[in-house]
């Protein structure tokens, strides 16, 4: 490698010193590290198992997908594993939601915690060749994960015959060019072929026909880096840390107006009140909590703040985003914030979510410049209605979700941009 | 248009996947990369080069906002305006942006060193406001510190 960029300032704290034992240090772990740390072991402890009882043992620990949408990892695999093979393995590293940056920590600092994951899930699915598809900001991680898979080739831990078991395994990084969309399973796998990141029609799922048609598991950065300490504690093991319903270690990116910024790796029984006042130290000047958003997705008020941080009906579980909004924000120009987002990442393949997402920015812009008429304000109605219900796929499903919320649960901050628009008849 | 070097980089994309599809994103980085943005011809070369229909290549680049084709720049600003950033002050970056350097969005110095690109998350929100210059992710601190930043960037 000729250089590597320099890798985010990120702070990190860890109760359960599992997924950030080495990644709460503000630099790279090399395989010498990793090692040291008893690194790889439970790569040999996999090999020594048979595939199907190492997916019995992910299925049974109940881990569910780390990047968003929480799906059981256990179950996606054995949908995999009904489809004949060739499968492939592809490691979603392109999170770019506003406010989350937790895989960025263990793709930076720890990229050998992943690789173990990625190579243990490939032998556990009967996948050869797997691939790590990265976002385009982050070069460092893509320079770093491109290092560390020469480290591993070198040690026999990929390639061929890994370990004398006989498994042949290459780990290859695509790297992307700044789309969000390409988070959505579907058009990450068009991004792999060289393609326009357009998502594709579902069904038929991944795990069925995915990359080059062929049956493929997706799996979150965080979620394939559970799949070393699964293996090394055993699933009865994983299953004691944290709550019984949702157990092992999670991370939380936190945000915004907080006195200690950072990620925090903490079982998922804390609230979100604990991850704000005892991990991040509260708000900045002690300026009372206005809302919380969960990246782009919810917004929570300050009478949910003790909402569990899991995967229940109203938990905060999937990438565990929180950022932090004080009385000194305003909600109405915040929300504006948002649409402007998804009407930058819209990516122009279904026309409600393409016309929707521009519509929906450009009327909360009129209405934050105080330029509204009450048609502005039907028209709001009516598009963060149907964008929902009408979009192809993930991301039109939620673009207006967020503003939805707000608009319910702060209704004097909105009533009051509105009574303004009766001004611009 | 594209240099022995280039042409050497997208030989060792396609070596390295072992396909000219999955080689195309990598490739047009490295044009970027060398070049300082990614001009008509050089797309007409690669469309040779990987046996991809220029019109394919045309909508890949259209597609992703990393890819640009317009003025050259050797060296590209991006500061991020999503909603942590902008809460904790992104308009003090793109202020300090413009006063060192006399650009807004979009806009390369006159001397062809820098671009300035204003991007959603660029995901180190914790350290909002947050701006990348090429490949660094660095935090804005104060105008002098993003000076002593930029000077590093010759």
């Amino acid at each position: 490698m000729k250089y590597l960029p320099n890798i985010a300032n990120i702070h990190a704290e860890t109760e359960l010193n599992l997924l950030l034992k080495r990644a709460k240090r503000k630099r790279t772990a090399d395989i010498k590290e990793y090692l040291k740390d008893g690194g790889y072991l439970a790569l040999e402890k996999a090999l020594s198992m048979k595939p199907e009882d190492i997916v019995e043992e992910v299925d049974n620990s109940n881990l569910r997908g780390r990047g968003g949408a929480g799906f059981p990892t256990g179950r996606k695999w054995k949908f995999c594993l009904q489809n004949e093979a060739p499968r492939y393995l592809v490691c979603n590293a392109d999170e770019s939601e506003p406010g989350t940056f937790k895989d960025r920590l263990i793709l930076e600092r720890d990229p050998h915690l992943l690789l173990e994951g990625i190579i243990i899930s490939a032998y556990a699915l009967g996948v050869n060749r797997a691939y790590i598809y990265i976002r385009g900001e982050y070069p460092a991680g893509y320079y770093i994960l491109r290092n560390a898979i020469e480290e591993a080739k070198k040690e026999g831990f990929l390639g061929k015959n890994i370990l004398n078991s006989g498994f042949d395994l290459e780990i290859l990084v695509s790297r992307g060019a700044g789309a969000y969309i390409c988070g959505e399973e579907t058009a990450l796998l068009n991004s792999i072929e060289g393609k326009r990141g357009h998502p594709r029609l579902k069904p038929p799922f991944p795990v069925q026909v995915g990359l080059w048609g062929r049956p493929t598991v997706v799996n979150n950065v965080e979620t394939l880096s559970n799949i070393p300490i699964i293996i090394n504690l055993g699933s009865e093991g994983y299953k004691e840390i944290g709550p019984m319903d949702y157990p092992g270690p999670k991370l939380f990116p936190v945000s915004g107006k907080v006195k200690k910024p950072g990620v925090y790796e903490l079982p998922m029984n804390t609230t979100l009140r604990e991850v704000i006042f005892k991990y991040a130290g509260g708000t900045i000047r002690n300026v009372p909590i206005k809302a919380v958003f969960s990246g782009a997705l919810d917004c929570l008020s300050v009478n949910e703040l003790d909402t569990p941080m899991d995967y229940s009906q109203f938990g905060f579980g999937g990438t565990g985003t929180v950022i932090v909004l004080t009385e000194e924000d305003d909600i109405v120009e915040a929300c504006y914030k948002i649409a402007e987002f998804y009407k930058h990442e819209t990516c122009g393949f279904c026309t409600p979510c393409r016309i929707g997402c521009h519509e929906q920015a450009y009327l909360l812009e009129k209405i934050v410049k105080d330029e509204a008429t009450p048609k502005t304000w039907e028209g709001l109605r009516f598009v963060t209605k149907y964008i929902q219900p009408t979009s192809v796929c993930g991301l039109g499903a939620v673009a207006s979700r967020l503003i939805k919320q707000a608009m319910e649960k702060f209704p004097e901050d909105f009533a009051k941009k509105e009574q303004m628009s009766f001004v611009n008849i | 248009m594209l240099t022995q070097e280039i042409k050497e980089a997208i030989e060792g994309h396609i070596k390295y996947f072992g396909s000219k599809e999955e080689a195309l994103l990598l490739s047009l980085h490295s044009i970027q990369e060398y070049l300082g943005h990614i001009p008509e011809e050089a797309l007409e070369e690669l469309s040779e080069i990987l046996d991809i229909p220029l019109h394919h290549i045309k909508g890949v680049v259209a597609f992703y906002e990393m890819f640009d084709t317009g003025e050259k720049a050797k060296h590209r600003i991006y500061v991020c305006n999503s909603i942590v950033c902008y809460l904790l002050k992104s308009h003090k970056v793109f202020n300090a942006v413009k006063e060192l350097l006399g650009i807004e969005p979009g806009q390369v110095t006159r001397d062809g060193m820098f671009k300035l690109v204003e991007v959603q998350c660029l995901g180190a929100c914790s350290e909002a406001p947050v701006f990348m210059v090429d490949n660094d992710t660095y935090r804005y601190e104060s105008k002098e510190k993003l000076h002593e930043i930029l000077a590093k960037y010759s």
